[in-house]
């Protein structure tokens, strides 16, 4: 009899579930997910609750994971722009008394225009918000109507690991491109980083690569690599940077980053591929390469990849860009081209060393090219590659 | 999901672990567990050889763990330092399980009726348990892998399938949306296998084995829309060899390229063929005496180095770049010499991803050579 119900004890144990990411591991893909949509609103102690909204709609009844919320050390609310581009935010009373909320937001681009704005410094700005009688103000961030005109770009480079100092030079070099693009007419609109922030995915290191990019000329997107999500019980590089997993428009081109962090894509994640992706050719970067030749290992989930770049290809994306490798390089003649930068710092071995990012016109993604960003002694790198450096 | 046994050439199906090619025996009296004759390895228990293989694993480790620490994972050389570090990890294992072994099976001779790869099999893989409103159905196999010997060559063709017996169903915790995924899976190859040493008591093999597969992975995206992707793997140059440590104890490993292609949906040009990650298996593999109709068990344990069914040993910051570690155990059962004898076997692949899987097949009876 107590055998019986020994085995019969087992058997309900054995087939209890709970919900996903109930017991949060961070490590694991799907829980990063959550973690960042959770952190995209944030219930502030007078009852105003703010939310990241998707700037393609006027929905507000729910939010969307394009940002992070918290509370500075200063106390003041804050929130973190994680895409490039326009955003929408959405400010709800609740119980709360009229009143104006300030507001700080971070990774701003220099050139979108918000209302509210009484300060700035950088890519900070700070808002003052009027909540009148209405129950929800909404606030968006847009590029002025020109600002596509002349075209746009964004430089793409990731693998930072034990070499802030690199990276800090990089983001120094971004000026000079500001410079540049703006000479052309053109729109720098961000930089997108490919994984790898850090080497041991603690907050110390994460905070530091912040304070890198927020001397950056424009705003940085981002997503995990491997080094970045060691941490199973905090979800340290979300809380600092937000989502991994990001599709968003710029100057009319699909603009997406999925977090491979884990070697695998989030299962919600890849059963939500055609809604990253969109119907428009995208560009996508994530940090493992899902092609793997050359760049050998790679994902676990092989056949998140594949998938990956089968609906690539099925959508003529122009470019696919990713990082891990130290190095750059180009796989072309492939239904999806593709480009290797993690040269943000990373060791590259015993030879002399290539940093760098990799500049992407987004109207002409077959004019990419590689700029250099040599250390103080600018001697020649040691290794050749196939992705050319840019001209002048 | 797949089972591994899927993987391109992968042990689990294939006849990595036998004993090497043995002359025709005649039927043995039973209940005799083993007998001095085929591949009589007299006068040692395999020690010396264990000590040797456990020095060049350790090596083989080593060289692995400086690889990707000096030059870095992410260099595009971690593929080659995986390789060398879980061989090295599995021949580590391997003779700790034999010596081990040895301890209570002291017989270095080799089993006359050993339990290897069956001519056919059948297998069902259990499902994980899911989360809460997810699916993970079982999944079921099957194939062959008859053999034919010509001198001191041995040809196994092989042949497998497998699907899933039901789709795979993600839940989005955040919106409750669902996703599905079905996969199938057909492949095949050949193994040539060549004996090295005495005809009776050959010491080493050597081993070609090309093999393709095609899966099929059917998904449903949330949003409702349908995809079909073909993935078709091959690794016509997996070449090796197995060391014979004592008539009871080998160790194998084969290794090669791989290339891929895709094509989704109907109508769609494929992805052209690209070179894919390295492939490679290393397993050790112990034979064990038992009496009556049970005429032999053996125990395997090995890395594959390969992540097709999405199976790898992930941990902190390594990940992708290793594959699953693999445990085995097979228990044959011939009631009569000229019986045919049913075989029992059990695999444990330890990796995220990973599972059990339990399989029955059939072997020819003993007059064949084992």
């Amino acid at each position: 009899m107590r055998l019986v119900a020994l085995v019969t004890a087992a058997l309900a144990l054995g087939s209890c579930a709970r919900t996903e990411c109930a017991n949060p591991d961070y490590h694991d893909a799907e829980c990063r997910v959550v973690a960042a949509y959770e952190m995209a609103r944030l219930h502030r102690s007078d009852g105003v609750e703010l939310r990241f909204q998707d700037p393609g709609t006027d929905d507000v009844s729910g939010w969307a994971s394009l940002g992070r919320w918290r509370v500075g050390a200063d106390g003041l609310t804050e929130g973190r722009v994680s895409a490039l581009g326009a955003f929408r935010l959405s400010v709800h009373r609740g119980d709360a008394p009229a009143q104006q909320l300030r507001l700080r937001l971070t990774n701003v681009h220099p050139a979108i225009v918000l209302p509210g704005e009484v300060a700035r410094d950088g890519l900070t700005r700070l808002l003052v918000i009027d909540l009148g009688d209405d129950d929800v103000v909404q606030v968006r961030g847009l590029f002025p109507a020109d600002a596509c005109d002349g075209g746009a770009r964004v430089v793409a480079v990731g693998d930072i690991q034990t070499n802030p100092q690199a990276f800090g030079r990089l983001v120094d070099a971004l000026h000079e491109e500001m410079g540049l693009a703006a000479a052309r007419g053109e729109l720098f609109a961000g930089v997108l980083f490919l994984g790898d922030a850090s080497e041991h995915g603690t907050r110390d290191e994460f905070d530091e690569v912040e304070q890198l990019l927020a001397r950056a000329p424009v705003p940085t997107a981002m997503t995990p690599g491997n080094h970045d999500i060691t941490h199973g019980a905090q979800p340290v590089y979300t809380q600092v940077f937000g989502p991994g997993n990001l599709a968003f428009d710029v100057c009319g081109t699909r603009l997406v980053l999925l977090d491979s962090g884990s070697a695998e894509l989030a299962g919600s994640i890849a059963g939500r591929l055609p809604e990253f992706l969109g119907d428009t050719p995208p560009i996508l970067g994530t940090h493992y390469p899902p092609q793997p030749e050359q760049t050998t290992n790679g994902w676990t989930r092989e056949d998140h990849a594949q998938q990956l770049v089968a609906e690539l290809a099925s959508r003529d994306a122009p470019l696919l860009l990713a990082g891990h490798v130290h190095r750059r390089m180009a796989i072309l003649r492939r239904a999806v081209p593709h480009v290797v930068v993690g040269t943000g710092g990373a060791d590259q071995g015993a030879v002399e060393p290539d940093f760098g990012y990799l500049r992407l016109p987004l109207d002409r993604p077959a004019q990419r090219c590689f700029v250099r960003v040599p250390g103080p002694v600018a001697a020649e790198p040691s290794a050749s590659s196939n992705l050319e450096d840019c001209g002048g | 999901m797949l089972l591994s046994f899927l993987l391109v050439g992968s042990t689990l199906a294939s006849p990595a672990a036998e004993p090497a090619p043995a002359p025709e025996l005649e039927p043995a009296p039973l209940p005799a567990p083993s007998v001095p004759r085929a591949r009589v390895r007299l006068g040692t228990s395999g020690g010396v050889e264990r000590v040797a293989l456990g020095l060049g694993s350790a090596a083989a480790m080593g060289v692995g763990s400086w690889w990707m620490l000096s030059l870095g994972e992410s260099l595009g050389a971690g593929d080659v330092a995986a390789v060398l570090f879980g061989a090295g990890a599995a021949g580590l294992l391997g003779v700790t399980a034999g010596a081990g072994t040895s301890l209570f099976d002291p017989g270095a001779e080799a089993l006359l009726d050993p339990a290897n790869t069956p001519r056919a099999f059948l297998g069902l893989a259990p499902a994980a348990s899911p989360y809460l409103g997810e699916k993970a159905p079982w999944a079921a196999y099957g194939g062959l892998a008859p053999r034919a010997q010509l001198g001191r060559w041995r040809i196994t063709p092989m042949f497998r399938g497998a699907l899933d017996l039901g789709s795979t169903v993600e839940v989005d915790p955040l919106s409750g949306g669902t996703s599905s995924l079905r996969q199938e899976g057909l492949g095949g190859g050949v193994e040539v296998r060549g004996a090295i040493g005495p005809e009776a008591s050959p010491w080493f093999d050597l081993v070609w084995r090309p093999t393709a597969e095609r899966r099929y992975d059917h998904v449903t995206y949330v949003d409702g829309t349908e995809a079909d992707y073909r993935r078709s793997l091959a690794a016509p140059l997996t070449v090796g060899g197995r060391w014979y440590l004592t008539g009871r104890q080998r160790f194998e490993v084969v290794a090669g390229p791989r290339f891929d292609q895709i094509r989704w949906s109907a109508g769609r040009e494929d992805v052209g063929w690209s070179r894919g990650p390295l492939y490679l298996e290393a397993f050790y593999s112990v034979d064990i005496a038992h009496g009556g109709a049970w005429s032999g068990s053996r125990f395997q344990v090995g890395y594959l180095h390969s992540k097709v069914d999405g199976a790898g040993l992930d941990i902190g910051a390594v990940n992708g770049i290793f594959g699953p570690a693999i445990v085995r155990y097979d228990l044959r059962w011939r009631p009569q010499p000229t019986a045919w004898a049913l075989q029992l076997g059990l695999d444990l692949t330890i990796a995220d991803g990973g599972g059990g899987a339990l399989q029955l097949g059939v072997v020819p009876p003993r007059k064949e050579a084992p």
